[in-house]
């Protein structure tokens, strides 16, 4: 439960005292956290994933690509913490190195879709004539593939990379920011406010940016943390397919469908990476969840 | 309610439209010439020639389209490059052992899904409730194919309760068809049950608070049939929503869950498409899987338009 006048929306900080509505709009935040336990909790296992993917040369006890031959398929140890795949490569490290990939493609991939699908969705919400109806018609077109099923499409043109996994994604989701945006968009854009900068001569450009844009922000916000979760389950599952980074990058998807061939001599190999997915993705859920609580009006009070 | 029929169906069809100009498009995006693409470049120039006449690729985009698509109503999808059998066929002869696998793990889904949201709902902010949902994020963020890894690992591998993959037909062998499908319809389902289970349970919610549920109890019906008789059937509308829409989940999950289960589906069809580059295959396999895709969705909609009479006259 949290009431109304606890939550300053970043949408309504006047520019009047920046500095000021700064402070308290970040104080208003620490209170939301520590009210809301789950979210915390998702947002320290988002923190500590990224920490792992930007430190891995730091913490990775291995080089992720060395081949340790003497020991091959070794099950947990001192040396080799979650034990060592078919070529003696460190588990922990590839798991720990993996987690580059998994940010890299769900983030660039949700960025993709977010730098398209939002304007999209503003400028069909903003028009609301032909021009909506072109966009969002187009868009039910991509909703109307399976998600995987498109990505993998998309990747039997432009051919498994680890860039194509990012566009492939990415265009799997920009319905959903487009759809996402419109509402608000649609909203906002017949309210007086904008009657008003349209009265004072401000052209449709200016009042999308600078009017209708901001205010949302903090839907698109909650959009991008839940999307988050699932572009980092679909990179898995590309890269499972050997679709999205070519061997012997580590990544996640990848290094199961390896681990599947001698799974019963080596478990560790088929259950950490899996665990390593299922936590990340769960943290950004737990992270969307408790933003959505806390930015997104119809939950605010639920 | 026939004007509201006629208007979701006119979209339904600009919608296959559209997606049908992807999926031809599938081939011409690629950069270079498809036939060399499709067949290595150790192609002599003469045969080369001869492909480019005997697919139509030398007549105009717009007529190669309209082809295709005559083609594709009359159930012509074209010719495997690999096989060389026809594709339509390819895809016909896995249909029920994908439809086995899709009803199977929906089954399950619901079964689970249900009775926990409902449950979640009725005693909501118990510790039943924290348990159930807690329990349905998780298995939100569990990989199916991962699931599908470790139900293999655990139930085949040590204790030797189900086969370890591959497909019977139900037709040959009921029992050991069904010992096949459990493996591969839990992984699938119970991602599925989760997100089941979260609707179920918010609608549920919601129509709790409603007043009529309050009439219902105020005029002294028992609590079994205010739920079961008042409460639930609103409840499942837009959890019926939700079941539509997941089969795009459920179709795109089999692909992967197939792949692991080595379950000759249609989605495994795909993953061996794509390996060998097998173009109309690929064209086929995902053509398919969306005209299902809309086709499930365009029905929700219709009974939902049905069970809702208020649909109707947005």
């Amino acid at each position: 439960m949290i009431s109304r006048d606890e939550k300053v929306d970043v949408a309504t900080v006047g520019p009047l005292n920046r500095t000021a509505a700064r402070q308290s709009w970040l104080r208003g935040q620490l209170r939301l956290w520590r009210r809301n336990k789950m979210a915390t909790m998702g947002l320290l296992i988002v923190l500590a994933v990224i920490a792992m993917a930007l430190l891995a040369p730091v913490i990775a006890p291995h080089d992720p690509y060395e081949r340790d031959i003497r020991n091959r398929i070794a099950p947990p140890s001192r040396t080799h913490l979650l034990g060592t795949d078919n070529l003696g490569r460190d588990t922990l490290s590839r798991i720990i190195y993996g987690a580059r990939i998994s940010l890299l493609v769900g983030g660039v991939a949700v960025g993709i879709a977010t730098l398209v699908g939002v304007p999209l969705g503003l400028l069909a919400g903003y028009n609301a004539r032909r021009l909506d109806t072109a966009i969002m018609r187009f868009m039910d077109a991509v909703i109307a593939f399976p998600e995987i099923v498109l990505a993998i499409a998309i990747l039997a043109i432009l051919g498994p990379s680890v860039l194509n996994a990012m566009i492939a994604i990415g265009i799997v989701y920009i319905p959903v920011f487009a759809r996402t945006a419109r509402a608000p968009g649609l909203a906002e854009s017949r309210k007086e406010y904008v009657e008003a900068a349209r009265a004072v001569g401000a052209s449709n450009a200016r009042i999308l940016l600078r009017h209708v844009a901001p205010n949302t922000l903090s839907i698109i916000i909650v959009r991008i943390t839940t999307s988050l979760s699932y572009a980092i389950l679909a990179e898995a599952a590309l890269s499972f397919l050997g679709l999205s980074a070519p061997p012997p990058t580590p990544t996640w998807g990848r290094m199961l469908n390896e681990g599947r061939g001698f799974m019963e001599l080596a478990p560790w190999v088929a259950v950490f990476p899996g665990i390593a997915i299922a936590i990340t993705v769960l943290g950004f859920n737990l992270l969307g969840d408790g933003l959505r609580d806390a930015l997104d009006p119809r939950y605010r009070n639920s | 309610m026939a004007r509201y029929v006629v208007h979701r169906l006119i979209q339904a069809v600009g919608v296959v439209l559209l997606v049908s100009i992807f999926v031809f498009a599938l081939i011409r995006l690629i950069p270079g010439n498809p036939v060399t693409i499709m067949l290595g470049e150790n192609l002599s120039p003469d045969v080369e020639r001869e492909l480019v006449r005997k697919w139509g690729l030398d007549r105009p985009v717009y007529e190669q389209y309209v082809t295709w698509l005559v083609n594709l109503f009359r159930g012509d999808f074209g010719q495997s490059i690999r096989t060389h059998e026809p594709v339509a066929q390819l895809i016909a002869t896995r249909i029920p052992a994908t439809s086995m696998l899709a009803v199977g793990a929906m089954i399950i889904a619901i079964c689970v899904g249900l009775p926990a949201g409902m449950v979640a709902a009725y005693k909501a902010n118990s510790g039943l409730d924290y348990a159930a949902m807690l329990t349905a994020l998780v298995g939100l963020c569990i990989p199916s194919f991962w699931l599908g890894l470790l139900l293999m690992l655990l139930f085949s591998l040590k204790l030797h309760w189900f086969p370890v993959s591959g497909y019977v037909s139900p037709l040959d062998d009921p029992g050991a068809s069904l010992r096949h499908l459990v493996l591969p319809a839990l992984a699938l389902g119970v991602g599925l049950s989760a997100s089941i289970s979260r609707m179920t349970r918010s609608a549920m919610l919601d129509v709790l608070r409603q007043d009529y549920v309050r009439t219902a109890r105020a005029k002294g019906l028992s609590e079994a049939r205010t739920i079961f008789g008042h409460a639930l059937r609103n409840a499942m509308l837009p959890t019926i929503t939700v079941i539509g829409l997941q089969l795009g989940f459920l179709l795109g999950g089999s692909v992967v869950v197939e792949e692991v289960f080595s379950y000759p589906g249609i989605g495994q069809l795909l993953v061996f498409g794509i390996s060998n580059r097998d173009y109309p295959l690929i064209q086929g396999v995902v053509m398919v899987f969306t005209l299902t895709f809309v086709l499930v969705n365009l029905l929700v909609d219709l009974s939902y338009a049905y069970l809702d009479p208020r649909i109707k006259y947005q």
